[in-house]
């Protein structure tokens, strides 16, 4: 029984070596250096090689000044941005205001309804904006019905359409954070200040607006970077001069050397974006010291006013459903027989017919679904994994790998599109020595890379919600790693894993702009096919296809409800 | 056999030592108690015997077997967490059968031994119930009956009873040492609180960071602390500097500061103590060691009473002395109330007090 020292040291076993936790995340590493790093690179090498020497030529064709082309779309894509950001911040923080300051009737469903653009895949966002207020749109036209005018008295086109399109689908990012921020706002604050007799502009200005700032600069990044990222609103609105039009557009043409090089750009200007929104971030959270009361909120009197805000409140809603409404209608409308009536003349069910019968309009949506699936299903292997180890163990270099998780996300989806055909148009080890690009592979491996860290935050969220000590709890009860981890650390974070799940469905559902650069026919997905179904005029079929679409997302966000009843944690 | 061996551990986290040197035996069946102040490697050192931290150097045996590399679900103990640990998707009833479910116990038998596992700890009727349904003290009991129902051979216990309230702790306390006394199961308990220590050990671990300071039974370290940090931490010792002034036979007579001469047995020393003539040693005194002084003339300290408390048993005075305070509890006596801001003497009992080697000596 006498034992040397240095005797343990000898047989340390392998799991307690301490490069043996590299070994068991070289999974992890594997797929963040395939799927994130190695693409990227890609893009960026490729933009500065010309016939496979070093050259500038793409550069210099962007900012060449006789051309102008880029220039102006990277121009447009700048102040496009810069305007959504403005519009977004007046209607979000302005309703946020509103709802959260006045009680009033309507209040209630104005607040539920408040949020509905974010469930609105982006293609059908868009098009039913040109549906409804187009220069051939329903209400224009409809107004100049009613009021006997000669002509549209009003519609949206070109760079307004693209605005009037942002700042609906993205003034959550403001509102979302702004009446939580007011709604967590220590109001004993406000009172203080009143009380010392400032005047209410004083109070705003010195009291609140500060503790407004943090949320609404990172609102302020978040959207400027996803106005930059934007195809689908600039697509409908055929304003072909911003970033990402032109990189589809180069990639079209065959230059994917140019593609890169925009790429490259457009990567840059959203990575520097979210530098500075994540610098915010660890400032957000500005909820009082002491938990002051609830804001109180102003009462709305007098009978005419209250019937005002009823009718006012009224109409927003209806704005706000519009959309869903107008393409649930035009589902129902027969193809080519809209011309200049305000509404659809005839109605017809054969579009939904064709599309549960027809396999060429079936394959559609059993492509979105089984890709979807397996992205998600491999952002739920990865997600787990990367948070278990994230969360649970401790290993140099863990902010790396979380940054590069989070890296994709923020990215361009064309920009994402971009970097896998640059990747994937060779044979690679992480494509197991084949060329995925015009193969089915390559968009439920797109769809996996932009929602990567989807299932991870979520789940990393669960993990700080549970005692460590559970698993050691159920090893220490004899269970080896493999019970351990799926009989009880599994379970306990599956409320974070599903959410996370589900969101990565609700993305893949509705996925258009990785799915334009890299569908085939074989593997073309539901957004794809209503792009094609309206460039075809075939708009009862590509509004089927939405209503399918939207049920979808309803019924996702429906489960994800439901789940979020049983456990606390949400996705990101 | 589950003697439990621990031969020079060491563990460090960046290079810092939270655990130096443990090395020391663990007797089959004993109650054995790791206690030190908050910091000091005391859960660092039962996660070693558990196997959820792989020690540095040094090897853990138990009985004739090394498991310093065995998987922590291979070594047969049952744990009971600080913060209980229980697994909040499952029932009481499945917390508890989790161990038995692992060991392939039929489903007849583990319905049996769940029951008189949740009857051992009061809680019978509770299996169907939910974690977060039943009370803190109640998951505590939860705990443990999930971690005895498997009759591991080593009990580790991580500061079970923190988070319960005065009563439910000695309560608790009590039902721990009876269980561990009718099962005889070899158990590690890990506490801060000296008091509770006292109460259920067979043999207690001094640590301070990190390093082991005593061992030794709870008499032991209290009655005869090795040193300083022992001293003050366990028996509430005042210490101070002193020179010996004369020996005759085995009584010896050491001077403090201000020439004030105290009496007491050289075989009441700790190791190290040199009792030559003029050598400084630590004249330590706890507050029971004092007699009221009466008319008295030897071993008498004078100090200036700062407080005094009678709970009916006993006086409690707070003296200043010497530059520092002391406590002091006179058993049967009564206090005058104007004893206060005033000086009193107090008679040191000769058998009690203790000796420590002077600080530089050690
Ligand atoms: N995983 C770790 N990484 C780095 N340092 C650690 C780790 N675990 C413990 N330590 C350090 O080791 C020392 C001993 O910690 P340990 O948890 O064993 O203390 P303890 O005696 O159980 O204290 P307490 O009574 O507060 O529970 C502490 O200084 C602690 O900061
Ligand atoms: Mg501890």
């Amino acid at each position: 029984m006498t034992l040397k020292q240095n005797d343990a040291r000898v047989k340390t076993p392998i799991a307690n070596r301490p490069w043996f936790i590299y070994v068991v995340l070289s999974p992890i590493f594997f797929v963040l250096l395939g799927y994130v790093i190695y693409p990227l690179l890609g893009v960026f090498r490729d933009s500065f090689f010309v016939n496979g020497s070093f050259s500038l030529a793409y550069y210099k064709r962007i900012f060449n000044t006789s051309g102008m082309t880029n220039l102006q779309a990277i121009w447009n894509s700048l102040y496009i941005s810069v305007l959504s950001v403005i519009c977004c911040g007046i209607v979000g923080t302005g309703l946020a205001f509103l709802l959260e300051s006045f009680e009033f009737p309507g209040r209630k469903a104005l607040k539920a309804f408040a949020v509905i653009p974010m469930a609105l895949p982006s293609l059908i966002g868009a098009i039913s904006f040109d549906f409804l207020y187009g220069s051939t749109g329903i209400i224009p036209r409809g107004l100049k019905a009613i009021f006997g005018l000669s002509a549209v008295p009003f519609a949206l086109k070109g760079i307004s359409g693209v605005l009037v399109v942002h700042t609906f689908t993205m003034y959550t990012y403001f509102y979302l954070p702004v009446s939580a921020a007011l709604r967590n706002a220590d109001t004993s604050l406000e009172e203080a200040a009143s009380g010392l007799g400032a005047s209410r502009r004083q109070v705003f200005g010195r009291v609140r607006l500060p503790m407004l700032t943090p949320s609404i600069t990172a609102a302020t990044m978040l959207v400027f970077m996803i106005s930059m990222a934007s195809y689908t609103a600039p697509l409908i609105y055929g304003i072909d001069r911003t970033l990402t039009m032109q990189i589809v557009l180069s990639r079209t043409n065959g230059d994917l050397g140019m593609a890169s090089a925009q790429s490259t750009i457009l990567a840059m200007i959203s990575v520097f974006f979210l530098v500075i929104m994540r610098a915010y971030e660890g400032r957000r959270n500005y909820s009082g010291v002491s938990k002051g009361s609830a804001i109180h909120r102003k009462e709305v009197k007098g009978r005419f006013t209250r019937a005002l805000t009823v009718a006012g409140s009224f109409l927003a809603v209806l704005f706000l459903m519009l959309p869903i409404f107008v393409i649930i209608l035009i589902s129902f409308s027969a193809n080519g027989k809209w011309t200049t009536q305000v509404l659809p003349p005839v109605y017809t069910l054969n579009h939904y017919v064709d599309l549960f019968t027809q396999t060429k309009f079936l394959l559609p949506i059993k492509n979105s679904l089984i890709m979807s699936l397996a992205a998600a299903a491999g952002n739920v292997v990865f997600g787990v994994a990367a948070a278990y180890f994230m969360s649970r163990r401790k290993f140099a270099g863990r902010g790396i790998v979380d940054k590069l998780i989070m890296l994709p996300w923020s990215l361009p989806g064309t920009v994402v599109g971009i970097s896998l055909i640059v990747a994937f148009n060779i044979p690679t080890i992480f494509s197991f020595g084949q060329v995925w690009v015009g193969t089915y592979y390559i968009l439920p491996i797109a769809y996996f890379v932009r929602h990567l860290p989807l299932v991870y935050r979520s789940t990393c969220a669960s993990f700080a919600q549970t005692d460590a000590s559970c698993e050691e709890a159920a090893r220490g009860l004899g269970a080896n790693w493999f019970f351990g981890f799926f009989r009880v650390v599994l379970p306990m974070v599956a409320g974070g894993v599903a959410s996370g799940a589900i969101l990565g469905l609700v993305q893949g559902v509705g996925e258009f702009v990785a799915s334009i650069l890299l569908y085939t026919s074989k593997s073309m997905p539901i957004s794809v096919a209503i792009n094609q179904q309206m460039y075809s005029f075939r708009f009862g079929t590509a509004c089927a296809y939405g209503t399918l679409q939207i049920a979808l997302v309803a019924v996702l966000l429906l489960i994800s409800e439901r789940l979020k009843g049983d456990t606390a944690s949400g996705p990101i | 056999m589950a003697d439990v061996f621990l031969r020079h551990l060491r563990k460090s986290y960046n290079g810092v030592n939270a655990v130096e040197d443990a090395d020391f035996h663990i007797r089959s069946g004993e109650f054995f108690t790791l206690l030190g102040p908050s910091g000091c490697g005391k859960t660092t050192t039962l996660r070693m015997i558990a196997g959820f931290a792989y020690p540095t150097s040094g090897a853990i045996l138990f009985g004739d077997r090394d498991v310093t590399a065995l998987a922590p679900n291979k070594r047969d103990i049952g744990m009971v967490f600080q913060n209980y640990a229980l697994f909040p998707h499952l029932t009481i009833g499945e917390n508890v059968a989790f161990g038995l479910r692992i060991r392939k116990v039929s489903r007849a038998d583990q319905a049996k031994r769940v029951a008189r596992a949740l009857d051992m700890v009061n809680l019978s009727g509770y299996e169907k119930r939910r974690v977060h349904e039943i009370s803190g003290g109640q998951q505590q009991r939860v705990a443990l009956a999930r971690a005895l129902v498997i009759e591991p051979t080593i009990l580790l216990l991580d500061e079970p009873l923190s988070n319960l309230d005065a009563k439910l702790r000695d309560d608790t306390r009590s039902e721990i040492k009876r269980l561990q006394r009718e099962m005889s199961i070899t158990t590690i308990y890990v506490t801060h609180d000296q008091a509770e220590a006292m109460a259920v050990s067979d043999r207690i671990l001094v640590m301070r960071s990190g390093v082991t300071q005593q061992l030794d039974t709870p008499q032991g370290v209290y009655m005869r602390p090795r040193n300083r940090f022992v001293a003050e931490f366990i028996g509430k010792h005042t210490l101070f500097d002193s020179k010996v002034l004369s020996v005759h036979g085995d009584m010896v007579t050491v001077a403090l500061k201000d020439g004030t001469k105290l009496t007491g047995y050289n075989r009441n020393a700790a190791e190290g103590v040199s009792f030559t003539l003029g050598a400084s040693v630590l004249a330590a005194i706890r507050p029971e060691c004092f007699e009221p002084a009466g008319d008295r003339e030897e071993n008498i300290l004078v100090g200036n009473v700062l407080h005094c408390e009678y709970t009916g048993m006993s006086a409690q005075y707070l003296v200043f002395t010497q530059g520092k305070e002391l406590r002091a509890t006179l058993v049967g006596y009564l206090p005058d109330a104007s004893d206060i801001g005033r000086p009193m003497r107090f008679c040191v009992d000769t058998q009690k007090l203790y000796f420590l080697p002077a600080e530089d000596a050690q």
